[in-house]
């Protein structure tokens, strides 16, 4: 087992390392450059004359790197390995890490939150779809479902903010939270952050669940259809035991594994929503690093997410025996086999369907 | 503030219940281990939604305190940008703009066309002494001002940000400057070199923002003033040498310290002080120190700040701003001009000449009687009126440059002589004068479309770039005309960087874009852009493919881009000589035309009457002054006795 650890361990390594060479290349591949991308957004944003504007475009010139990109290539991975991802370029004094750190809990606490809740509802309605897939309900359910699951989050996304936002100013039109409220422990400041979440957490939540309550939905049905359910049907064993042991597990076992990789995505999954919502979290600041050219940030948040869907992935293949026994633990699997040979002999008692 | 009915619907229609009923009759279908977990979800849902419903109630709540009560104390401001990255140091380029002239004041607004007049800020006058001959004084002496820190303004503090405003490189008084001291602690003298006019730059003067030098001055060595007297004397010579001398290299030492600093508050100056700012949203609170404190009856600025255009029009249109400037397409602006509550009016702002760059090392472009002929096939005036639009209100905005060159209408008739303007040639619509041009040229109107010279079909590309309303619609505008007249035309849009890399590069045919911006003061600064930003900026970046070595009648044989530098940068304005190179430029523009300049746009705010009133009248010389940070008119229309709450 902790051999089988060690070279996952290393795989995932190589694979973080591999994203960090090629992201560090093909970024800087993208035309343009941060004081390209100062000088279109002060043009944008206004009230500077030219000269203003060259001026500023200079004083972040004189703070860029100016190494050859080899040079500033082994200088990045060598500090990544030791946590340090550099000084953000468009934020001159300011460290990737610090950025990364503020923008993190929203994400999690934004996105987490859609995500179980998708999941819930998902799996709620999924189980209910196939429970009752003759009933008319189900198949009313089935359609809208699929329909939302097909609309782009942000369609919905920029409804919500024109009915709810725009026209009727019922949630805010963007942001965190209010900047009347202090960040902390406090009601004015959670439940501002409750509200400033709810449309992002919504449109999310809309436009998921119906992918997670088809899963289940299938899920379910082929479980319901497996010869060792009708054997245990057939046996004689009560609804409760045949629904909640043999078709309630089995059929939770692929969502729960699309769960945990869903989780590891989160971070890249939200790139829309934020910014839509001008909602602070790595989603929005990534999409804010490439319209800026912060090469930095850019590799920082890249980072993030390689790393974040790499450990789930990892977590899903240590986890998985524990909740699925049919798939056995990297130590356990030359027993298996020993098992398995001893029950093609005869020598092991053959036991039906899962327990 | 929500409707009732609405706010009634949302708390009867709240998740938990239905989710509840969904729960529970899965549970007893189903497992008990997914009754459990759904009972769990059901709880989340519960928390968030109430602390959704806290949240909104709260919000709405806050929106009535801020602006939807019948006394609003709150100003909104509403913005497109980011706040994900800010500085509260305004030499970095993440400062966040909208502190400016309203947390740090200006010196002075400038009056409107009017070099000499100003409206008083932090300085309370600015007088004027000495001779041309020997060099004039300019004396600033400062309000009774106080910072944030409960520290006295001072001229130290002044001087302080004077020397960084040299050491980047943004004010340009500094190359017309012999010399400048600080008498006493409430007066700055400014003494011009010999044969600079006061009038051209007393806009540098107007325009600085204090620092307080308690958080500054430690950046700045004792010998910087020494070391940017010199470098300047270097640099009206030579640029180049400048940057390469010693004292050029320690000035650009001290910039690049200046604008890494990041200090940990904001000590501000301003009739506002920062009260919270987050990634969305700027909240300042008045600030009693201000030497025109009393003038100030609005207790509260708030600024919201939205990532895109798109996402401020309809908050602007639904009455969620009381001011708003944004870009905005013809289509927006329609739909502004018909919702009652709001009022447009022409910001000082944003102004920019908009007009067609020709790829000069591009066949068939580098034919200059091709060029005049696409410049006669264009109705200029349809098409500000068309894509600019016309405002039903008459705010102005929108006005076709009769003699196309890259300098402002207004500019144009301060530097040159009637008789010099009607010698220009002023392109007037002529499509039967453009085809005669063509078919001069060996050009043939065969029935598939125009055909060139060399047997190829006259195609052009039009790019602009994408995610900018006025280029886009313009850009489209000339190609369906190009296409209607058979020369067949694509438009293309890439992402600024594209762009922007497509122009330095040569790497086009036609682009629409600005031709020239914002400077008033000095019109061979405004040539710098098409001549040198986007010409020749280094040997691999050709840009307009202008030169680089030509003739210019006049001025003689030139390396274009050098030359227009070294002259915007060291020729006195106000000069015999000044004049005939601004005549002799500008001559030579509007025959080779290497950019077609089509109009004059100013930029466009917008003002709610909802929760203010009192506005200043339309045509207000305070709508038109230029100030850092594109509040300033507001700012300057409050502390005049305007905008009131209802």
């Amino acid at each position: 087992m902790t051999r089988y650890i060690i070279r996952r361990l290393a795989s995932a390594l190589a694979v973080v390392y591999v994203v960090i060479s090629i992201s560090f290349f093909m970024i800087r591949l993208m035309p343009g450059n941060p004081m390209v991308a100062l000088e279109e957004q002060l043009q944008l944003e206004g009230g500077l004359t030219m000269q203003e504007i060259q001026a500023k475009v200079s004083a972040i010139y004189a703070l860029q790197p100016h190494a050859p990109l080899w040079q500033q290539y082994f200088t990045y991975v060598a500090h990544a390995f030791q946590g340090n991802l550099g000084q953000s370029v468009s934020d001159p004094g300011t460290s990737v890490v610090h950025i990364i750190a503020g923008a993190l809990p929203w994400t999690i606490f934004a996105v987490s939150l859609s995500l179980l809740l998708s999941f819930a509802l998902g799996v709620g309605i999924g189980s209910f779809m196939a429970a009752f897939q003759e009933h008319r309900s189900a198949k009313i359910v089935t359609l809208i479902v699929s329909f939302l699951g097909a609309v782009p989050n942000y369609l919905v996304a920029i409804l919500l903010l024109y009915f709810l936002a725009d026209l009727h100013h019922v949630f805010p039109l963007g942001g965190a939270y209010s900047a009347s409220t202090t960040p902390g422990l406090n009601l004015p400041f959670l439940s501002s952050a409750c509200v400033h979440a709810a449309l992002p957490v919504a449109a999310y939540v809309i436009t998921s669940f119906g992918g997670w309550a088809l899963t289940m939905k299938g899920s379910a049905t082929s479980v319901l259809g497996a010869e060792y359910v009708r054997a245990a049907q057939a046996w004689g064993l009560g609804r409760r035991r045949v629904t909640q042991s043999y078709v309630g597990r089995n059929a939770m076992l692929p969502m729960v594994t699309s769960l945990a990789l869903s989780l590891g995505f989160m971070f890249g999954g939200s790139v829309f929503i934020e910014t839509y919502f001008t909602y602070p979290g790595i989603g929005y600041y990534l999409i804010q690093s490439v319209t800026n050219r912060d090469y930095s940030l850019m590799m920082g948040c890249f980072l993030l997410i390689t790393v974040a869907v790499v450990v789930s992935n990892m977590l899903v293949d240590l986890l998985y025996p524990l909740i699925d026994p049919r798939i056995q633990g990297p130590g356990k699997v030359q027993r298996v086999k020993v098992q398995s040979a001893a029950k093609d002999s005869g020598t092991l008692p053959q036991s039906g369907g899962l327990s | 503030m929500p409707r009732p009915g609405l706010w009634t619907s949302i708390r009867s229609g709240t998740t938990p219940p239905r989710l509840a009923a969904a729960t529970s009759h899965v549970r007893t279908r189903n497992t008990l281990r997914l009754g459990r977990r759904h009972a769990v979800a059901v709880v989340a849902a519960i928390l968030l939604a109430g602390g959704a419903l806290t949240g909104t109630s709260a919000y709405a709540a806050s929106r009535r305190s801020h602006g939807h009560a019948a006394h609003a104390t709150t100003f909104t401001f509403g913005r497109q940008g980011s706040l994900l990255t800010r500085s509260f140091n305004p030499y970095n380029p993440n400062w966040v703009n909208f502190l400016s002239n309203t947390a740090m004041m200006q010196l002075a607004f400038q009056r409107p066309f009017d070099l000499l007049g100003y409206y008083p800020e932090l300085a309370s006058s600015i007088t004027i002494s000495g001779s041309m001959a020997t060099g004039r004084h300019i004396t600033v002496t400062l309000q009774r001002d106080q910072w944030t820190n409960g520290k006295p303004l001072t001229s130290a503090d002044v001087f302080d940000s004077f020397l960084i405003e040299g050491a980047g490189g943004g004010n340009t008084i500094w190359i017309d400057l012999k010399n400048v001291t600080t008498p006493n602690a409430h007066e700055i003298v400014f003494t011009l070199l010999p044969g600079i006019l006061a009038d051209q730059v007393m806009p540098s003067i107007d325009t600085i923002i204090p620092v307080p030098a308690s958080q500054y001055a430690h950046l700045l060595p004792a010998s910087l003033k020494a070391e940017l007297l010199a470098d300047y004397r270097i640099y009206r010579k030579s640029p180049t040498n400048a940057s390469s001398s010693t004292v050029g290299k320690a000035v650009a030492a001290v910039d690049k310290a200046v604008v890494a600093f990041s200090p940990a508050r904001l000590i501000s100056d301003g009739p506002y002080e920062l009260h919270a700012i987050n990634t969305s949203e700027i909240l300042m609170s008045k600030w009693r120190g201000f030497w025109d404190a009393s003038a100030f009856t609005i207790p509260t600025l708030k600024f919201t700040v939205l990532g895109s255009n798109n996402a401020v029009y309809p908050a602007m249109l639904s009455g969620a701003f009381d001011e708003t400037l944004v870009g905005m397409p013809k289509l927006i602006v329609g739909q502004a001009e018909h919702t009652p509550h709001l009022t447009l009016f022409k910001n000082g702002d944003g102004t920019t000449v908009k007009g067609l760059f020709f790829n000069l090392r591009q066949y068939p472009f580098n034919m200059r009687g091709v060029r005049q002929a696409i410049a006669e096939l264009i109705n200029r005036q349809a098409l500000v009126n068309d894509v600019w639009g016309q405002f039903r209100s008459g705010a102005g905005g929108a006005q076709v440059i009769k003699y196309p060159s890259p300098i402002s209408p207004t500019i144009q008739a301060a530097y040159l002589t009637s008789t010099q303007v009607d010698r220009l040639n002023p392109y007037n619509y002529d499509p039967t004068a453009a085809r005669k041009t063509l078919e001069g040229l060996g050009f043939k109107d065969s029935s598939g479309g125009w055909v060139m010279p060399n047997g190829k079909p006259f195609d052009v590309t039009i790019m602009a770039p994408s995610g900018w309303s006025g280029p886009d619609l313009a850009s489209t505008y000339l190609g369906t005309l190009f296409n209607g007249i058979g020369i067949h035309a694509q438009v293309v849009e890439p992402q600024y960087e594209q762009f922007y890399s497509d122009l330095t590069g040569g790497n086009f045919d036609m682009i629409y874009f600005w031709t020239s911006c914002c400077e008033i003061t000095n019109p061979l600064s405004e040539l710098t852009l098409p001549l040198s930003d986007y010409n020749y900026s280094s040997p691999s970046e050709p840009g307009l493919g202008i030169g680089p070595v030509t003739t210019i009648p006049g001025i003689g044989r030139v390396n274009v881009s050098n030359a227009i530098t070294r002259e915007a940068a060291a020729v006195p304005i106000a000069t015999k000589r000044f004049d005939k190179l601004v005549y002799d430029w500008v001559r030579w523009f509007n025959s080779a035309l290497p950019v077609y300049d089509i109009g004059f746009q100013t930029a466009f705010s917008v003002y709610d009457t909802s929760r203010f009133t009192d506005w200043p009248p339309k045509g207000s010389p305070i709508f038109e002054t230029q100030t850092q940070g594109s509040q300033g008119q507001e700012i300057l229309a409050m502390q005049e006795g305007y905008i009131h709450a209802r």
